[in-house]
């Protein structure tokens, strides 16, 4: 028998454990959770606030970020199909982090703080605080990890490995579910950070062509597209389906890449939502422009200022974008 | 072009001088071509942290090496020719000894920290540091039980510390370092090897060393390793003596 304990009414409050009205109380802080949730991404100079009990331990290089458009996809005739929103809050941002090498001390902060969740309770994961940054410093305050402004999450428990004494590796997976098609903005962008970054990702928002070069090696399959009639007691027969014979799929690697680049291959996927397309120039041996959509992102930290980025994308037989 | 001398080169750990031999800092960053779909060269890009080590090879002058004092859970910070660092950690440390040479002792440090540099010269020349002769080794100065070699001829003593860096997402330096393996070997050429081993090594052997100088002073602290015999040599040439080879491994942790 499963007892489910959701108190309907305060099922969606904006009551938030982490953030207490008491310790933001004041002039020169955002006094309820509803004035930080609203105003923390659009003001321009970021007022005062505090967590509580963040969750603020650094990860290790090698972890990842992941980013996922929940899209239903809808097939037509001869290729064509379109991408429907499956639901409200279907952008799923993952963490999957790693905390090597750590202290029997340190893991233990780290174990007891998951634990604490219970692997439903939504925590802050904030490794710098807001108090002792000054105005020009203070988005810093609102990354989870940089680039990106996605903090709550809940995380169903670590893995540990002990290497060695007093040495263990720790994997943990946060997830957050709570981004829809209005607020993705804010997961790369806030109204406080530098004006050059912001221009970065308003820029590449907007793009129709991703001129992004990724790194050798690319993967192409081309899905020859037919009909196939499977028809009882017979062989297989395989005639052609229309016009659009062929889509393209690509594996595109973006090793190495700086943070400027990594900004603006993050902003040029997320404000595509997973259901605008985008044109890519295929290179050789076959050289061509085409249409391609991509539903899910890869990034994962190599070292300071230098990541891996991984994107799945695939050929649409026709433009779509939102006017 | 700086033209430094060798007695203008100061080798100093822990603020204290070493009577090196020789001595050499070494950086290595760990860059990648980033080739771009099309064939182009975008950039160079650092996929992991950069390697940074110090070797040094030195005589002891005094009662006790400070430097073996390093192999355990502690970091050092130093300064060779101008090149200042802090956060190096002992990863290896080494003593040479041949009857009637003096025992020479080299040691590694992988810096964790970064340095600054500004090559300059040091000030052996400008005053004077009190420098007390290394040490010799005298064969009677040597203990060994059950290891079944006679008259050794020389001995390798190594200590291995295994050092973990963590590093942080953001950060170029690792933001603690923790102590992994510590393992001690050591060599041994004289006459015979002894019993041969079997695939399980040889039960438990011990060796133990106190290099003095000529005028039977202690120079540094005596040199133990206990462990099992791992692995033996016997050889001989034409016109020489048989000569056997052993090496003693012991973990400490």
């Amino acid at each position: 028998m499963i007892n489910c304990n959701f108190e309907i009414s305060k099922f969606n409050n904006l009551l938030k454990d982490y953030y207490s009205e008491s310790a933001n109380a004041g002039e020169g802080k955002y006094n309820t959770f509803e004035s930080f949730a609203t105003n923390s991404k659009t003001d321009s100079t970021l007022l005062d606030f505090e967590y509580e009990n963040p969750f603020s331990f650094i990860p290790s290089y090698g972890s990842e970020v992941m980013i996922n458009f929940l899209n239903n996809k809808i097939n037509y005739g001869d290729g064509y199909s379109v991408q429907r929103s499956s639901m409200l809050n279907r952008i799923f941002v993952n963490l999957s982090l790693k905390f090597d090498n750590r202290s029997d001390a340190e893991s233990k902060e780290i174990i007891d703080f998951i634990n604490s969740t219970k692997g439903y309770k939504k925590f802050i994961f904030q490794p710098i605080k807001r108090s002792g940054l000054s105005s020009a410093d203070a988005y810093k305050s609102l990354y989870s990890l940089s680039p990106y402004f996605v903090q709550e999450f809940t995380s169903q428990g670590p893995e540990i490995q002990s290497n060695y004494s007093d040495s263990n590796n720790i994997a943990l997976n946060f997830a957050n579910q709570n981004f829809t098609l209005f607020d993705l903005k804010s997961i790369i962008k806030v109204e406080s950070m530098p004006s050059y970054r912001k221009a970065i990702i308003d820029e590449y928002a907007v793009k129709p062509h991703l001129d992004l070069l990724p790194s050798y090696a690319v993967d192409k399959s081309i899905n020859l597209r037919n009909n196939i009639a499977d028809f009882r007691d017979a062989k297989i027969q395989i005639a052609e389906d229309g016009v659009n014979e062929n889509e393209i799929s690509l594996n595109l690697s973006y090793n190495n890449i700086d943070d400027e680049k990594l900004l603006k291959l993050l902003s040029f996927i997320i404000n595509k939502q997973g259901m605008q397309t985008f044109t890519f120039d295929v290179k050789g041996p076959v050289k061509e422009r085409r249409e391609f959509l991509c539903t899910s992102i890869r990034h994962k930290f190599v070292f300071k200022g230098v990541h891996d980025v991984s994107i799945s994308i695939s050929e649409q037989a026709i433009k779509k974008s939102f006017q | 072009m700086k033209y430094v001398k060798y007695t203008e080169c100061e080798v100093l750990i822990n603020e204290e001088h070493v009577f090196a031999l020789n001595a050499s800092i070494s950086a290595n960053s760990n860059l990648t071509p980033s080739i771009v779909y099309g064939g182009g060269l975008e950039s160079y890009a650092p996929v992991s942290e950069m390697s940074a080590n110090l070797g040094i090879e030195y005589y002891v002058t005094g009662d006790v090496d400070n430097i073996s004092m390093l192999t355990g859970d502690i970091d050092c910070s130093g300064k060779f020719g101008g090149i200042e660092f802090s956060g190096a950690y002992l990863n290896s440390y080494q003593v040479d000894i041949e009857p009637y040479m003096p025992v020479k002792f080299s040691a590694n440090f992988v810096i964790l920290s970064g340095y600054n540099q500004n090559l300059s010269t040091g000030s052996f020349d400008s005053e004077s540091i009190e420098l007390a002769n290394g040490a010799h080794s005298l064969l009677n100065n040597i203990n060994y039980s059950n290891v079944g070699l006679d008259n050794p001829v020389s001995i390798s003593y190594s200590v291995s510390c295994e050092r973990v860096p963590n590093y942080e997402i953001g950060n170029e330096f690792p933001s603690n370092v923790r102590f992994g393996s510590v393992s001690k070997n050591l060599s041994i050429a004289g006459e015979g090897i002894g019993d041969l081993i079997t695939y399980s090594g040889k039960e438990i052997a011990g060796i133990s060393i106190q290099p003095k100088t000529l005028n039977n002073l202690s120079r540094g602290q005596i040199l133990e390793c206990s462990g099992v015999i791992e692995s033996q040599e016997l050889g001989v040439s034409r016109n020489d003596f048989v000569k056997g080879f052993i090496q003693i491994m012991e973990r400490v942790r």
